[in-house]
């Protein structure tokens, strides 16, 4: 029977995993996919918990946090068409939000 | 079994989320991210959320999947995809992994009823559990997520609909 260290140490390694993504890889669309991997990562922590305490507190949580979650892919999805079509890449790696100074300009 | 299970199903979340953050191609992350869902979902059954894992595969693996999907065909990343490097030997490591699955699956099905605790199925997660859980504790979280549903669907709407132009569609702007 698995125990909640065994998915405290699965959760941690995949909240990395995540975090290593999204400040790693420079393509929106998988920095997006790796936000998923840590609040999946924090879903399953609390359906642990909640399986450890008794009672479904934790769960409706998870319930929650996953309406969240597809609620924010839906946005986020929204907002990387808009970047698409400005920047014309999904790539973050020229991408420049704020124009740069006058200093830096002359 | 239970152990067993939980490592295999490790494996295949760790794996996922290695694909997901490894491979340069976001159609094939988004293979990653599926793998993903699918074993977290299995992980839900083994943490007696039956519901839970249902909702997990409705909502991450059905809905937010294809919902990437469409945005990469939608914003035709021709380039992205066909510049990412294929496995060396793509075609038979695909049809391996294919067949373990298969073979996992069959595995799975025949031995499942005997890994059924002794008690019967879980009484904790179930939709009937659950349900008078959530409309009892939680009914007023409930109906505020209907909000926020709604602000999110208005919001991407408005966001990528061509700005000056109220009313105007795709097909409208190529004619």
């Amino acid at each position: 029977m698995p125990e909640l260290n065994h998915y405290l140490l699965l959760s941690v390694l995949l909240f990395g995993l995540g975090l290593t993504g999204v400040l790693v890889r420079r393509n929106v669309l998988i920095v997006l996919m790796c936000i998923e991997l840590m609040l999946n990562s924090a879903n399953l922590l609390l359906v642990a918990f909640s399986r450890q305490g008794g009672g479904l507190d934790g769960q409706a949580f998870a319930f929650f946090s996953m309406t969240v979650a597809a609620a924010e892919v839906a946005l986020g999805l929204a907002i990387v068409v808009l970047l698409y079509r400005w920047h014309g890449s999904t790539s973050l790696e020229n991408l420049r939000l704020v124009p740069s100074q006058p200093e830096e300009g002359r | 079994m239970r152990p067993l299970l939980f490592i295999l199903l490790s494996l295949l979340t760790l794996g996922g989320g290695l694909w997901v953050v490894l491979r340069r191609s976001p159609v094939d992350s988004v293979l990653g991210l599926l793998t993903v869902m699918v074993s977290i979902a299995g992980h839900y059954m083994l943490l007696q959320a039956p519901f839970l894992a249902a909702v997990q595969l409705i909502v991450y693996g059905g809905a937010v999947i294809v919902l990437f999907l469409f945005v990469i065909m939608l914003l035709n990343l021709r380039k992205d995809v066909l510049q990412a490097r294929r496995l060396p030997a793509g075609r038979w490591f695909y049809a391996l992994a294919g067949a373990a699955a298969l073979l996992a699956l069959s595995f799975l099905f025949r031995a499942g009823a005997d890994w059924l605790p002794a008690g019967g199925l879980p009484q904790d997660g179930t939709v009937e559990a659950f349900g008078a859980e959530l409309f009892r504790r939680w009914v007023y979280p409930f109906e505020l997520t209907s909000v926020l549903l709604l602000a999110a669907l208005v919001g991407a709407v408005a966001l990528t609909r061509r700005a000056g132009e109220p009313g105007a569609t795709a097909a409208d702007k190529e004619a």
